[in-house]
């Protein structure tokens, strides 16, 4: 799977269409398009065959008007400086809609996790640490888990950084193991946040979900817990999920007449998101193209893995019964595919708000941090839940108010929040 | 002689073919005279009187016995120029052949102008028609540099008629004017006129501030610089008007008593409405009318005293807005209804009594009319521009000392700039140092809110009329503009506009003008213009200009100024008066010089003191307070008298231990505001406010703050006329003699009978002098004429 799309630019464009939209004024929308802060370093790792490989890390820190930035570290090995601007970027975007009180910030490493043992792994995320612990912390930039990346990670990471300052301080990261600082919820949390909105957008979309159909792309963490949660909490079928095979290196279509069962393909799936394709053809599961989920017959579609899936080209393989697309991934859908869903009055829940549940669950984390107390799973989803229905609700009145599609209200929301605090904080 | 009989076949086939050629015929018929003379058919001095007998027999014909008295110059000289026409036609057709006469006519249109001497002989600039002296005027430009030169003063002197029949006969006009104007220039004004006769001060005033802009600004400028699609009625026209209605009448109003003026006024009004234009006018008009399409229009005077140099008259004559939306015939109703109420207001009171005052009464004040499309855009259902104002090159409302005057000072309002022109009550246009545009003398956000424009001056497309309306009623939250003019009341402060998600209601909104001051190149240019404009007037001016922001939403948005008008700076001109030289010591009550303002106070009759001692020893904050009450009583009691105010400290301070604590409501009838500063005054010696607690209130109704610093050699404060004189005070508050010692009410005359105080305040001296003047002596009024 390439990426075809510059995503740093897209996401500047869309930025800048709000912006026009939002009638915001250019010199702050001139603050706003790049990054306030980029970091770029090298990492060296001594291989366990005793060489040495150099690793180049990114850190982008966008905009920390509203508190310290946020965002995942990924592991990847298309991961660029555009790419990870772009992910900072939304992820200011993402905290704001959300309603939390972050920045947006994003990192990353262009390297396939999976060609490191678990000792070379530790090595490169101290080291990644060692470059970086000057310019993050718990009150500066919070990293945390994303592609490629795990809390096992996040607790080495955890550890260099208290090592290095001189004291426990399990707030520098989150997605930490759950007992080493993490959060309860946290592996459901995006997954689920999608279906969270999933279910307000079909309340106002007057869908019944348990006469529903979805179709989800990707099979990582977060399309994981959204096919678990469309069935398990909303009732509805799944019709497949796609992932990206690592022994293949191409992505396929898992589908199965009736609909998936996500625990099942959850049992058969690795750490990296690769479904064991033997097991489910045994189990009755059908193996089909990498795009053969864009064109299934459903209600509901969720793209939840990488940049650019639905694009001008793939759009139209779209079924017309397809009423709602939550974006559990970030930035899955290409400006042109977005104006053919608004041609098609396709209701659109965008990534910043569709996804934000993770990161909603990691700001959890850090709150239970700060207060050194845990919350049980229970709690942590509920507030969740009221978190992400509030945010749903406050773009939808936006969107209302203004008579605009649900990514702009977003964007509106959102921008609107972090311009409003850069003024605060006499930035502006 | 007598003259040839029309019938005569020679004479009129000549006579018709140059019918034929309106324009050139005067030329063609100049060089048949020269024909004539060469041939020796008749000399030149033969011609010229048998001209002017036939002239005055031509006179007898028509009633009139006395050839010179009973008719105007103007008359004459047309009588004459007619007859010399007829003479040469004549002449020609009896003794040179008829080939002859093609040959004249084909090289005219040729226009083989082969000789300079020729040309320079053949006509004489100050008798011919305008079209030969444009046409003698391009040959001359279109000469070879040699040539040139040499008609170069020829060139000036046909500008200068030009300039003096198309424009104005003022001289100090003209003066600059000619080094400015092209020959084109005369020929576009001409061009968008009707009438013959001059286009008046205000038309010649805007034209050669932006024709000298054009030529001396840089490049930045004069991209900016535009003046409106502009049309002018010759000045002519009204006595044609006046005339045909039977108005002529009133030409003598200028020279009746001031109270016949007044109540002779509102029926001249009347007939003026009631009077009506002769057909070939109404056809211009509708041409007019038809060219320019439905957009607004302003109908100005500009008459031939008004913004000439030394001379102002801001605000004597009337404009009158014409929104341009009805039928044709409604619209035709309206602009011509609105040039008869311009005309009428020639004959105004306050203009004629303004003439009197300025030695200008015998002039033949005419009215020429100028029209123009208002410069603006429509925003919902009305029309108007981004902002407009005043601007004046000398600033003379200085409320801090870091504030240059000569960088200039400008009256802005969003919409039309009525509101900044006028004075009006209640409402406040922003004030813009242009030496430091964001400084402002109001401290608070409260205050800035206070003292913002709350009403706004547009054109009602779908009712058709010009009117006044809230800010909030017009502004919606989503005009374009927002972020250049308005900041955002979030309760405490102002924030500017971000975005258009705004919560809250238009009544939020405050307009400050100031992100259209920091983020556009505006103040810089208009401070850049005026100074141009006072460096080639040699003289400061004042201008009234709209504007436009081109390019709202670009990070470096670029601004179009609209140049409406420049005249010299009527503020200087009319309160230009000199502080006597050698003033007995005993005769001046104070002297200054701490940032004083440009003006004058006359007749000043009462002083309303504060005395510092009295004041600082009152012993409670609300005893002081009680003493400011006070003062509010006494400025109520004292209306209509010609007083100032005198006190220690900051007047208008929220704290009593720095001065009198009040409100502008308080003060509102002085005419000064005078604040006493020094090591014996108050608490650590307060600086003087100079008025900025409510400085605004000041500029709009022309009170004077002033600051007198006691400890200065210089200063002069006559302790004797402000303390041993008789207190007043119970005079107007009998229950108040507890303040007796701290608030006194100073009679002038009780000090030295028969004089009264003149306050003169001379800002480019930086001294001001209140001093004792006999009352029977009027401190004449300055002026640059003659």
């Amino acid at each position: 799977m390439e990426i075809t799309v510059n995503a740093f630019q897209m996401a500047q464009a869309q930025f800048d269409r709000v912006a026009g939209l939002l009638n915001l004024d250019p010199q702050v929308a001139e603050m706003l398009r790049w990054p306030m802060r980029e970091f770029k370093f090298m990492i060296p790792v001594r291989m366990d065959d005793g060489s040495i490989r150099t690793f180049f890390g990114y850190r982008v820190q966008h905009n920390d008007a509203r508190g310290p930035s946020k965002g995942g570290i990924r592991f990847h090995p298309a991961e660029t400086l555009d790419t990870v601007r772009a992910l900072a970027m939304w992820m200011t975007w993402k905290c704001a809609v959300a309603d939390i009180p972050l920045g947006g910030g994003k990192g990353g490493v262009p390297v396939d996790p999976a060609t490191l043992s678990t000792s070379e792994k530790e090595r490169l995320v101290r080291g990644w640490v060692d470059q970086m612990w000057r310019n993050i912390g718990p009150r500066q930039d919070v990293p945390a888990p994303d592609v490629g990346t795990t809390p096992q990670m996040m607790g080495w990471m955890m550890d260099q950084y208290s090592k290095l300052v001189g004291h426990y301080s399990p707030g520098v990261i989150t997605g930490k193991p759950v007992g080493g600082g993490g959060s309860l919820g946290r592996t459901e949390a995006t997954g689920f946040g999608v279906i969270y909105t999933v279910r307000e957008a079909m309340k106002h979309l007057k869908l019944d979900p348990e006469n529903s159909w979805a179709a989800l792309q990707g099979f990582g963490n977060v399309s994981q817990y959204a096919a678990i949660g469309f069935v398990d909490l909303l009732g509805g079928k799944v019709a497949c999920v796609s992932y990206w095979d690592r022994d293949d290196r191409m992505a396929y279509t898992v589908s199965k007449a009736g609909g998936i069962d996500p625990h099942y393909l959850q049992s058969i799936t690795d750490q990296y998101g690769t479904i064991d394709k033997d097991k489910a053809i045994q189990a009755g599961y059908t193996i089909e193209d990498a795009d053969a989920w864009i064109e299934k017959d459903v209600d509901v579609l969720i793209p939840g893995a990488l940049e650019g899936q639905i694009n001008a080209e793939s759009v139209l393989k779209v079924s017309d019964r397809v009423k709602l697309v939550a974006e559990g991934a970030n930035g899955p859908t290409t400006p042109e595919a977005d104006e053919v869903f608004k041609r098609n009055r396709v209701f659109v829940i965008p990534d910043f708000l569709c996804n934000a549940g993770g990161v909603t669950t990691s700001y959890f984390e850090g709150v239970q941090n700060d207060m050194n107390y845990y919350w049980t799973k229970t709690e942590v989803l509920e507030r969740l839940d009221t978190k992400m229905t509030q945010a749903f609700e406050d773009v939808r009145e936006m969107a209302e108010r203004h008579g605009v599609f649900m990514r702009d209200a977003a964007y509106m929301v959102a921008i609107n929040k972090v311009v409003q605090a850069m003024e605060l904080r006499g930035w502006i | 002689m007598t003259l040839p009989q029309a019938s005569t076949d020679r004479v009129l086939n000549i006579y018709l073919t140059l019918a034929q050629y309106p324009v050139l015929s005067t030329r063609i018929r100049a060089r048949m005279r020269k024909e004539l003379f060469a041939r020796g058919v008749i000399t030149p001095q033969r011609f010229e009187s048998e001209a002017r007998e036939q002239a005055i027999r031509s006179q007898a014909r028509e009633g009139l016995h006395d050839p010179f008295g009973q008719e105007t110059q103007s008359i004459w000289e047309l009588r004459l120029t007619r007859l010399r026409d007829h003479l040469t036609d004549f002449y020609f057709a009896y003794n040179l052949p008829y080939e002859l006469f093609d040959q004249i006519i084909r090289e005219t249109l040729q226009e083989r102008i082969s000789d300079v001497d020729e040309l320079l002989v053949s006509f004489n600039p100050e008798l011919a028609p305008q079209d030969m002296l444009f046409e003698q005027a391009f040959a001359i430009e279109k000469m070879s540099p040699e040539e040139r030169q040499k008609a170069e003063a020829r060139l000036q002197e046909i500008k200068v008629v030009l300039i003096r029949t198309i424009i104005s006969d003022q001289l100090a006009y003209i003066k600059i004017a000619k080094e400015w104007f092209g020959v084109a220039d005369l020929l576009e004004i001409r061009r968008r006129k009707i009438g013959q006769g001059k286009i008046g001060g205000k038309a010649a005033g805007m034209l050669l501030a932006a024709r000298i802009l054009s030529q001396v600004a840089d490049e930045d400028i004069r991209n900016c610089l535009r003046i409106p699609e502009s049309y002018f009625l010759g000045a002519d026209l009204m006595y044609t008007f006046m005339a045909s209605n039977q108005l002529l009448p009133w030409g003598d109003q200028k020279y009746k008593h001031e109270e016949l003026i007044r109540a002779e006024y509102p029926q001249i009004v009347n007939e003026f409405l009631q009077g009506e234009f002769p057909a070939d006018i109404l056809q211009e008009l509708r041409h007019l009318l038809d060219h320019i399409g439905p957009k607004p229009l302003i109908v100005r005077s500009s008459s031939l005293l008004e913004d000439n140099l030394g001379t102002s008259f801001a605000g004597k004559y009337d404009s009158v807005f014409v929104p341009n939306q009805g039928t044709p015939e409604e619209n035709m109703q309206s602009l011509s209804r609105a040039i008869r109420i311009v005309y009428a207001s020639a004959l105004n009171p306050d203009a004629l009594l303004y003439r009197r005052a300025r030695g200008l009464q015998d002039y033949d004040e005419r009215m020429a009319i100028l029209i123009q499309v208002v410069e603006g855009e429509q925003y919902d259902n009305y029309y108007f521009p981004h902002g407009a104002g005043v601007g004046f090159s000398r600033n003379l409302y200085r409320w801090s000392p870091q504030i240059q005057r000569e960088d200039g000072f400008l009256r802005l309002v969003w919409g039309l700039g009525t509101r900044a022109v006028e004075r009006v009550g209640h409402d406040y246009p922003r004030l813009v140092a242009l030496s430091h545009p964001l400084l402002r003398p109001e401290a608070t956000p409260k205050e800035i809110r206070r003292y913002s424009q709350q009403y706004v001056d547009v054109i009602d497309l779908a009712a058709n009329e010009f009117t006044t309306l809230p800010v909030p009623e017009v502004m919606g939250l989503d005009y374009p503009l927002l972020r250049y003019l308005v900041h955002k009341d979030r309760g405490g402060y102002l924030a500017p506009v971000r975005t258009s998600v705004l919560d809250g209601t238009p009544e939020d909104l405050v307009i400050t003008f100031d992100e259209f001051l920091r983020r556009t190149p505006f103040a810089e240019r208009m401070r850049t213009i005026l100074r141009l404009l006072e460096t080639h007037y040699q003289t400061p001016v004042d201008t009234e200009f709209t504007l436009r922001i081109l390019n709202p939403r670009d990070l470096h948005p670029e601004v179009e100024i609209c140049l409406l008008q420049c005249r010299p700076q009527s503020h200087f001109q009319e309160t230009q008066v000199e502080i006597p030289r050698n003033l007995p010591e005993d005769d001046i009550v104070i002297s200054t010089h701490w940032m004083v303002p440009q003006g004058h106070v006359s007749d000043i009759r009462y002083v309303l003191f504060v005395t510092p001692e009295g004041y600082y020893r009152l012993p409670t904050p609300s005893a002081r307070a009680d003493l400011g009450r006070a003062v509010g009583r006494l400025n109520k009691a004292l209306a209509g008298k010609d007083f100032i105010c005198v006190g220690p400290g900051r007047w208008g301070t929220n704290n009593p231990d720095l001065g009198v604590h009040i409100g502008y409501g308080d003060i509102y009838n002085t005419r000064a505001l005078i604040e006493l500063s020094g090591r014996d005054i108050g608490v650590g010696a307060p600086e003087p406010s100079f008025g900025t607690h409510f400085f605004q209130d000041l500029v709009e109704a022309q009170i004077y703050p002033l600051g007198v610093f006691l400890d200065d050699e210089e200063t002069v404060f006559n302790r004797p006329f402000f303390y041993q004189t008789p207190n007043h005070l119970l005079d107007y508050l009998p229950n108040e003699s507890q303040l007796m010692d701290s608030l006194r009410l100073i009679q002038v005359s009780d000090f030295l009978p028969g004089h009264h105080l003149e306050l003169i305040m001379d800002e480019r001296k930086n001294k001001a002098v209140a001093f004792l003047e006999p009352d029977a002596h009027q401190i004449g009024l300055h002026s640059d004429e003659g």
